[in-house]
């Protein structure tokens, strides 16, 4: 498989601010990536190394084996879909759509015609002749999104792009970019502090922290066997046990996380403690129980009796479901 | 638990006025706008309207008495080749000092609205408006000084024996003067000079309000900056644009004082007029003058918005 | 009750079907306290712009009246403040005087209240700008040439003629006069050149160069077309013309003594003459408001006005001549015959005083050229018309 993107440990520095620093990543051509991190991890940076908008204090990044460090951005044959969506004002949303096009030199009709066919691919046909002002939110989305796709792109990226919209609309254009990215073939990389967004949607996806990344894997890696500490807390609300508590259950004195749905409520264990906060989630009660100075969450399916908050109780869990991470 | 009343007591008149303006908005709102819409319309648009009813006068061929009865005559006089060239030479050199305002101003504002940070964007407003706080004649004066026979321009181009230059403008058709302070192209500079201001900070405020990924997802998608500049940047500014352009052409426009300092003495139509309510006791004809402006202006304004200036207001 | 109030007032005149021109104060009473003058810029001094010059406080003690004074930049502000009252008096150049008196906003003066009348220029006693119809609406204030200014060290000799101004020639130092003169930028410009064509086509019939008929006023614009070719600048400003005759290079115009004083002061080679044409000039009068509401202290101060040291000081102060000739010798003032002199008070009979053109002049009803056209014509001039 060709890799679509490459970066050799690509830094880029502001000045003190390490903002990427020494990343090697590589991203296989047509794969779904996703870049999952906290505010500040050097995600958004990595995406505007892609597209050109920052220059790498270095390394080296290769777009389909080119190494792209000196092309700026209106050479780089990628495309981008903006957070707030920077579709221009002044003109209807068939000529955003035909921007690229037009800056490329194709013809007025040619470039209508193309446009409208990809206002069709992303349900808005009947929208080519209004300003940007008169659409909701989530067709805004479509329309940068059709924007980019006009001019046929090797690698699509889009910066959050689901972050401004509500659940409900959100949850479907997850399914509607999925089921796009399948159909066109083609390599997107999305960035996203959306844990459940990047583990939904991404084939493959980094978890960023301080400007390095702290595991690189598919979701299903990252969600069951996260490398360190900051993966496991950051990616899914994972109960994080620290070498002597792991000890107490029976394991090795290494940190190790457990999920809180692999985690049951239970009369005896070797581990018991009274029960700090209950919280109703609708499909079952979060029930937080202090293990000798550490929370640990277990959930407790609906349907199940849920202890009272200050009763005492121990959990269990299968030995299968601890995943060690080592003794740092 | 306290028992305090659900509804507390008004504590003076303050109290009862905001309740009164809180339940009757309307109440607020006239008291506000009352003042300054009679001052709109009783002393602005009066006089207005008592300067176009003098326009449609006119003066007795004889006795020099205004004629108290409706004419186009007055208009017709507008018409006369000299009072046409007063004109015409007023409205060009309103355009002209509007496009090179429009060309000096484009970059600075461009510069202190994308990259100003901090320090260098107080300078920038200091150095902007820093002009603006001297009086205006002190200012008209001294470039009057600066650009004598004898002042700091005519000795830098002698010292460095590039008087030719100057010579060489000062001959073109129309530009004609025994020095910058004299020609139509002296009076050019110190308009250019007084309004530039009044060019750059509309222009900078709008080009402020584009955002910066606009022009990312325009270099995205393959634009350089060329194109960038003519089918994003400049769309976006054009509401500033106009409005420095509308201070620019108007105040020009209207102006008396800088073309009689500088230049060769040709009459502005704020200098025509002057003249003409004055000692000629033409009112009606300076009348007829002082209402070309305003239509030029409407003029102005109704091409600005068929370009879509204000679609972006 | 000694005195009798002002009877001239128009509301009285038009109740009792007299002509307002018929009505004047016959006494002078007792002083109001107080009198409201408008006034050229230093006319009235009080020793606040230098303390040698002062002619308001000494007359504030000894008569009782406080004087207040508004300033008037031009003929047109002084006519405009008259019209809407509230003072006594003005000093009205000849192009606002006659229009005030047609106006009526002035009321007819009563010579024998003011005992130093008698001390008058008697060239001015009855001069037209304040005198109709034999009735007398002011006191002579003060008056001047318009000479013409010129650069000693391009002109060694005075020049004798004002060709250098109006015709392209080669001035002494070899250089063309194009570019380096400049002419009044006000429309009563006009007499001076019809003043020179007086002298140089006496066949145009010239009599007076503001009583100008169709073929003599056209013939006069000629001549201004022609002097827009070598005026870079025409001068509107005293201060705007000295500058550039320090920084412009100009070497010649029409000017006032004023501005002429004050390049000599500031040691620059500049010197006046009247040349052969002649010269145009103006006179000022005191004139009274027909409402004033203190006519008492405005005769007191008329009369003032015609002390020979007022009229001496003054004559150093602003460059102009006195109205009482005693100024120049008595030694009262600071005048003296030799300043006098430099003012142009020997070239009384060279000078055509301004005067507002009408077109019922000597010529005819209807025959003149009036001013409003001077305007016009002018403007067109001054555009290259």
């Amino acid at each position: 498989m060709t890799a679509a993107v490459e970066f050799l440990s690509v830094s880029r520095h502001f000045g003190p601010v390490k903002a990427v620093d020494g990343v090697d990543l590589t991203i296989a051509e047509g794969s779904f990536f996703a870049m999952l991190g906290p505010s500040g991890s050097g995600k958004t940076t990595c995406l505007r190394l892609i597209s050109g908008f920052e220059k790498p204090t270095g390394g080296t990044i290769r777009i389909f084996g080119e190494d792209v460090s000196n092309t700026p951005p209106h050479l780089r044959n990628v495309n981008t879909v903006f957070q707030d969506y920077a579709l221009f004002p002044h003109m209807n949303v068939r000529d955003n759509v035909a921007y690229g096009l037009m800056v490329k030199g194709m013809g007025r009709a040619q470039r209508h015609a193309k446009a409208e066919e990809m206002l069709a691919l992303v349900k808005l046909d009947a929208y080519g002749d209004r300003k940007p002002a008169q659409l909701s939110g989530g067709q805004r989305q479509r329309v940068a999104l059709a924007r980019a796709l006009v001019n046929e792109p090797r690698v699509l990226l889009l910066d959050e792009p689901l972050g401004a919209l509500d659940l409900k609309l959100r949850e479907a254009m997850q399914d509607e970019l999925k089921a796009l990215q399948k159909r066109l073939g083609l390599t997107f990389v999305f960035v996203t502090h959306d844990q459940h967004e990047a583990l939904s949607m991404a084939d493959s996806l980094a978890v960023f922290n301080e400007g390095k990344i702290a595991q690189i894997g598919t979701p299903q890696d990252i969600y069951d066997r996260p490398a360190t500490r900051f993966v496991a807390d950051f990616v899914g609300s994972s109960n994080v046990l620290p070498p002597d508590l792991t000890r107490a259950l029976g394991g090795p004195a290494e940190w190790a996380s457990l999920r809180p749905e692999a985690t049951r409520l239970s009369a005896t264990g070797p581990v018991s403690g009274p029960v700090k906060a209950l919280r109703y989630l609708g499909s079952g009660t979060r029930v937080v129980i202090d293990a000798h100075g550490t929370e640990i969450a277990a959930l407790v399916p609906a349907g199940q009796p849920v202890p009272a908050e200050g009763t005492t109780t121990a959990f269990a869990f299968e030995p299968s479901a601890l995943h060690l991470m080592g003794t740092k | 638990m306290s028992s305090s009343p659900a509804i507390l007591p008004a504590k003076g008149p303050a109290d009862r006025l905001t309740a009164l303006f809180w339940r009757h908005p309307r109440v607020l709102l006239a008291i506000l706008l009352t003042p300054p819409l009679l001052w709109l319309g009783v002393v602005y648009l009066g006089s207005l309207a008592a300067l176009l009813l003098q326009s449609f006068y006119s003066i007795d061929e004889f006795s020099g008495v205004v004629k108290e009865e409706f004419t186009l005559k007055t208009y017709a006089e507008l018409l006369r080749p000299s009072n046409f060239d007063i004109l015409l030479r007023t409205v060009l050199m309103a355009a002209a000092v509007t496009l090179a305002c429009a060309a000096l101003a484009f970059p600075i504002a461009y510069y202190a609205a994308r990259y100003a940070k901090g320090h260098w964007k107080a300078a920038f407003y200091l150095g902007v408006m820093l002009p603006l706080w001297s009086s205006y004649l002190v200012k008209v004066y001294a470039w009057k000084l600066i650009l004598a026979k004898e002042g700091i321009i005519g000795w830098a181009a002698e010292q460095t024996h590039t008087s030719w230059i100057i010579d060489g403008l000062l001959s073109i058709p129309g530009m004609e003067g025994s020095s910058l302070s004299t020609s139509p192209l002296g009076t050019f500079m110190v308009f250019v000079y007084i309004w530039l201001p009044y060019m750059i900070l509309p222009m900078q405020a709008s080009l402020e309000r584009v955002p910066n990924s606009m022009l990312e997802a325009s270099a995205d998608l393959g634009a350089s900056r060329g194109q960038t500049f003519r089918t994003v940047i400049l769309p976006l500014a054009l509401p500033g644009v106009i409005a420095g352009s509308i201070f620019t052409f108007s105040l020009t426009l209207g102006d008396y004082i800088i073309p009689q300092i500088i230049g060769n003495s040709a009459n502005f139509i704020g200098m025509a007029v002057y003249q003409l309510q004055g000692t000629a006791g033409n009112i009606p004809l300076a009348a007829a003058f002082a209402v070309v402006p305003i239509l030029i202006m409407l003029i102005y304004l109704a091409i600005a918005r068929r370009m879509g200036a204000f679609d972006a207001l | 009750m000694k005195h009798l109030r002002l009877m001239g007032t128009t509301t009285l005149a038009l109740m009792t079907g007299l002509s307002p021109v018929l009505a004047q104060v016959t006494e002078i009473g007792a002083p109001e306290g107080q009198v409201n003058i408008v006034a050229w810029p230093g006319y009235i001094e009080r020793g606040e712009t230098d303390k040698a010059f002062d002619w308001v406080t000494k007359f504030e003690a000894a008569s009782g009246c406080k004087v207040n004074v508004k300033t008037a930049n031009t003929s047109d502000e002084m006519v405009a403040l008259m019209n809407e009252g509230g003072f006594d008096l003005v000093t009205a150049s000849g192009d606002a005087s006659l229009r005030l008196v047609a106006g009526d906003r002035v009321q007819p003066i009563n010579i024998d209240l003011i005992p130093s009348w008698s001390t008058v220029d008697d060239r001015l006693k009855d001069a037209p700008w304040h005198t109709v119809d034999g009735v007398h609406y002011g006191v002579p204030y003060m008056w001047g040439p318009n000479v013409l200014m010129y650069n000693t060290e391009v002109f060694k000799e005075p020049p004798t003629s004002w060709n250098v101004v109006f015709e392209e020639m080669t001035l002494p130092d070899g250089q063309s006069n194009k570019g380096r003169v400049q002419a009044y930028d006000g429309p009563i410009h006009v007499a001076d050149a019809a003043q020179y064509l007086m002298f140089h086509k006496p066949e145009l019939g010239i009599t007076s160069p503001y009583e100008l008929n169709e073929d003599q006023y056209k013939a006069a614009l000629d001549l201004l077309r022609q002097q827009r070719e070598l005026t870079s600048r025409y001068w509107h400003d005293a201060f705007i013309q000295m500058d550039d005759f320090k920084n412009e290079g100009v070497v010649a115009s029409g000017s006032w003594p004023f501005q002429v004083n004050l390049l000599k002061a500031e040691g620059l080679p500049i010197a006046s003459t009247i040349p052969q044409e002649g010269a145009t000039g103006w006179a000022d009068t005191t004139m009274m408001h027909v409402d004033a509401a203190n006519p008492n202290c405005a005769y007191l101060w008329m009369e003032h006005s015609l002390a020979s040291n007022l009229q001496a000081d003054l004559s150093v102060w602003f460059g102009a001549n006195p109205s009482v000739p005693a100024a120049c010798t008595d030694g009262r003032g600071m005048a003296t015959a030799e300043s006098c002199t430099a003012n142009g008070l020997d070239d009384f009979e060279k000078i055509r005083f301004w005067t507002t053109p009408v077109s019922n002049c000597s010529q005819g009803e209807g025959a003149c050229v009036p001013y409003y056209r001077w305007v016009s014509d002018y403007i067109g001039v001054i555009g290259g018309r």
